[in-house]
């Protein structure tokens, strides 16, 4: 594929693109009314004519196929992503072709004992699906994260931040070549949690909710209401009324162009002296909108410079949730509310009004970190003392094994013997098995322990960096970030 | 642009062979690997298994970014499943969703990049399938075919018979030797990459009692140079040439039969798991029954022979609980495949589309075709 003159293509700009996403709670034999609400939310999609609907928790591919068919002439492209025991759940219909498809499973997502909660089994995931819109390339992303069961004593909070993370580094690591950048879902946080904020600081992404022009739905848009006839009012406990868990968060790549910088040339300015530490060398520099392209070039004296983005950019328009009930229908469409924006795109000059857009300041991208960083240890620390319980349970299970079993054998009573036995044998391959997950669980929490430190560690030069840079500029421009958003910092 | 001076990059990979209890002379070797490590002047150095065991042994890829004197460089390093018997490879399928998976972390990850390498053992041949999809999508280069010089084993082979750690029997039938690892390359549109040289070590170390491993290690020098054409536009997608996307297409359908394949055989397992654990079901209830009609009987004029209750019990259970542990596995693995296989379909189709829409084949009017997406209503001017 060869490199694309994407800037100076026609698109068919200023569009509108607007983007759906509910969790369909579709667990069959448990969730109520199942067959009857994808009949309704069939319906819903077929007569609003989304351009992109995200669906979580159709775990069920029958449904999925329902809704294929019904949709089939509205949305003729479609995505069913599989994985883990029952499948992830996500599906996503689409007006527009859809180029390509990927997905990741997250690596922590609760355990397989927990039956009650049953999140191990629905292989949580993200998928991405590479979208061509109005001759635009759109990432769009969709999942479901680890449900919260205990908000006051919340057990899966290091597996939660791990899945946060991991989620940030997918979209970071394969939204390079997006113009646009869609993410929809439950994500089972409140908009100020850790996670929520990691997600937000490090990708850049914008909440349609905080962003809207307008905004019509439930108050403070909650997502997970009281007024649901299907929503159980303890598990809303602190919280009244209703929370915000369900999101659709946007970016468009070119709020941040990218400079690409002959820093051979910049070495001969002088503007950084360990330029032979190969390692050291962070150079790329992003510019506000609005700062031209020759400006800050000549600004870093540099007489090269690549543009690596589409002058697009996105706005919400409109964001609205449904309210509980729907009218003419006995009750509504899942025990989460849909959400629905209306997004603009536009070219970068007519949207240069809008201001600044700021990508989140290095500081707080490092304490956000820190804090993740602080769960996970503690995570780590827990599911040791977890590991440890295992190998005492096989030990113990070893011991009673011996002590029981001798006096069995010499009265000879075989039947106790052996009843003896088979439990022994049941609790030390139990023992044997969470020993291994518990392992896993414990490899996964420290390579994310790893890859926050790094981060932590190119941010903290970033800052060190960033100011040299600025002092020793002789303009009164802005504070040049040194952040590429779509790419991982170097 | 001519002024600024071309990059050199050492890059080394190698199969450690790390398996504590189980490999041999293991701590000595790793402190030779070290010093070697120390004293070669690399920049990059790729290791792969410190761990062991296929299934617990979670293969993986792995990426860091650098930026080397400006340029962003993304460095990939993974390791493959391996093949335990080339006749009937039961991990096929396997291998050839790692591969899928591969490129399409690699593809969809290294959209701004403006090197990209890959070193690791992939377990397959230049020519199996899994390499040829991974080489044919990505449009990575193998060092071993493009390197201007080359010191090594013959023909590049990375596991040898001349190794005292390699079981020889195995190497009849290939000469000798399998070349399974690898150091793949790429430039960009800003920057031309060179192998400049590759060398390999040939089994064992002079002056050492035994080699690093029982894979031999490689090392490329690799040159970069900004390309004079320097449009400024970083690539926005990573991947394939266009003049080979007619073979492209046939891989992806290679690897989707293959992957096909694996599903059913996948179901077949799963169907035996599930019924296995059904007979178990039946064989409880009805021992449960069994056991039940003495209760009813009056008087006990036969012992109840409880023994064999228990030990027929456990069975049933035994069976019961690994039948449901398989179901459970194997679902995963068919969810796995089917999920694959529905990404090689969206690709294929994506595939036929740039065949219809590029220049080349729009000449040619047996290609024609009058069906169009609504969505496309300008024609892409590239590709």
């Amino acid at each position: 594929m060869k490199p694309e003159l994407r800037g100076t293509m026609a698109t068919e700009l200023p569009a509108k693109l607007r983007v759906f996403s509910l969790n369909c709670w579709g667990i069959r034999f448990l969730s109520q009314h199942c067959a009857q609400r994808y009949e309704m939310i069939g319906e819903l999609l077929d007569k609003e004519q989304h351009d992109i609907a995200l669906l979580q928790e159709v775990w069920s591919e029958k449904d999925f196929l329902f809704l294929k068919g019904k949709l089939s002439s509205s949305h003729p492209h479609t995505h069913y992503f599989k994985s883990g025991v029952i499948g992830s759940g996500l599906a996503v219909f689409s007006k527009h072709r859809i180029q390509d498809a990927l997905l990741y499973q997250y690596s922590l997502n609760g355990y397989p004992y927990m039956l009650r909660h049953g999140d191990w089994f629905g292989g949580k995931a993200v998928g991405l699906v590479i979208v061509d819109v109005f001759g635009l390339k759109a990432h769009v992303y969709v999942t479901h994260l680890h449900a919260e069961y205990s908000r006051a004593q919340d057990e899966y909070l290091p597996h939660r931040i791990v899945q946060s993370w991991e989620l940030l580094q997918f979209v970071r690591h394969t939204s390079c070549g997006a113009d646009l950048v869609i993410l929809g879902g439950d994500l089972n946080m409140h908009p100020q949690d850790l996670g929520n904020r990691l997600l937000r600081s490090h990708t850049g992404l914008r909440d349609c909710f905080t962003e809207t022009d307008m905004f019509d739905g439930c108050e403070d848009g909650h997502t997970l209401i009281a007024d649901n006839h299907f929503t159980k009012k303890q598990d809303l406990i602190p919280f009244e009324k209703g929370i915000r868990i369900d999101y659709i968060l946007i970016k468009a790549a070119s709020e941040h162009f990218v400079l690409k910088v002959d820093v051979l040339e910049a070495g001969k300015l002088g503007k950084r002296k360990d330029l032979s530490e190969f390692d050291k060398d962070p150079i790329v520099m992003a510019i506000r909108l609005g700062l031209s392209i020759s400006k800050t070039a000549a600004l870093v004296g540099c007489s090269r410079s690549a543009e690596g983005s589409q002058r697009v950019n996105m706005k919400c328009e409109s964001l609205s949730t449904t309210k509980g009930s729907v009218n003419d229908k006995p009750f509504p469409f899942s025990d989460h509310e849909a959400l629905t924006a209306e997004l603009a795109l536009l070219r970068s000059e007519d949207s240069r009004q809008h201001g600044w857009r700021n990508a989140p300041p290095v500081s707080e991208r490092m304490d956000v970190t820190a804090e993740a960083r602080a769960v996970v240890k503690e995570g780590l620390c827990q599911t040791e003392a977890l590991r440890d319980k295992a190998v005492r349970l096989m030990c113990g299970t070893l011991v009673l094994l011996l002590l029981a079993l001798l006096p069995c054998l010499c009265h000879s009573s075989f039947s106790t013997a052996g009843f003896l036995g088979a439990v022994c044998m049941g609790a030390l391959l139990s023992g044997a098995l969470l020993y291994l997950l518990f392992t896993t669980h414990i490899k996964v929490l420290k390579e994310t322990e790893d890859q926050m430190l790094l981060t932590s560690d190119e941010l903290q030069t970033k800052l060190t960096g960033c100011r040299v840079s600025g002092s020793s500029s002789s303009d009164s421009s802005p504070e040049l970030q040194p952040s590429r958003p779509f790419k991982r910092e170097e | 642009m001519t002024t600024s001076a071309p990059i050199r990059l050492r890059v080394f990979s190698l199969n450690c062979w790390g398996i504590r209890y189980l490999s041999k002379n293991c701590i000595e070797r790793f402190v030779l690997i070290g010093d070697l490590l120390n004293q070669e002047q690399l920049d990059m150095a790729l290791l792969q298994e410190a761990q062991h065991g296929d299934w617990f042994g979670g293969k993986a890829v792995g990426k860091v970014l650098l930026n080397i004197s400006g340029l962003t460089v993304h460095v990939f390093v993974t390791h493959l499943h391996a093949e335990y018997c080339r006749e009937k490879d039961l991990y096929l399928p396997h291998r050839v969703v790692q591969a899928w998976e591969l490129q399409q972390f690699i593809r969809h990850t290294s959209a701004g990049a403006d090197v990209v390498i890959l070193g690791g053992d992939l377990n397959m041949h230049p020519d199996d399938l899994g390499t040829r999809l991974l080489r044919n999508y990505t449009g990575l280069l193998d060092s071993f075919s493009e390197a201007a010089k080359f010191d090594g084993c013959e023909e590049g082979f990375t596991y040898i018979s001349e190794n005292p750690f390699t079981h020889t029997d195995g190497l009849v039938p290939f000469g000798g030797g399998v070349r399974i690892d690898y150091i793949l390359f790429k430039g960009s549109g800003e920057v031309d990459v060179s192998c400049e040289s590759l060398s390999t070590t040939k089994g064992p170390v002079p002056g050492q009692p035994f080699p690093y491993s029982d894979h031999e290690a490689l090392t490329a020098e690799f040159l970069f140079t900004p390309t004079k054409k320097g449009n400024g536009c970083s690539e926005r997608e990573f991947g394939y040439i266009s003049d080979k996307l007619p073979e492209l297409i046939n891989t992806v359908n290679e690897a989707r039969t293959e992957v096909k394949v694996g599903l059913h055989c996948s179901e077949r397992m799963r169907h035996t798991a599930a019924r296995t654990g059904i007979m178990g079901l039946v064989l409880l209830v009805l021992e449960l029954a069994i056991a039940a009609v003495p209760l009813f009987a009056l008087g006990a004029e036969q012992p109840f022979p409880k023994a064999s209750f228990y030990l027929l019990g456990a069975l049933c259970f035994a069976v019961l609980l690994s039948t449901l542990m398989l179901y459970i596995f194997y679902s995963i693995e068919v969810k796995a495949l089917q999920g694959t296989e529905d990404q090689m379909r969206l690709a294929l189709s994506s595939l036929h589309e740039r065949i219809k829409e590029s220049p080349k084949v729009l000449s040619s009017d047996h290609l024609r075709n009058p069906q169009y997406n609504k969505d496309s209503v300008h024609l892409k001017p590239d590709s």
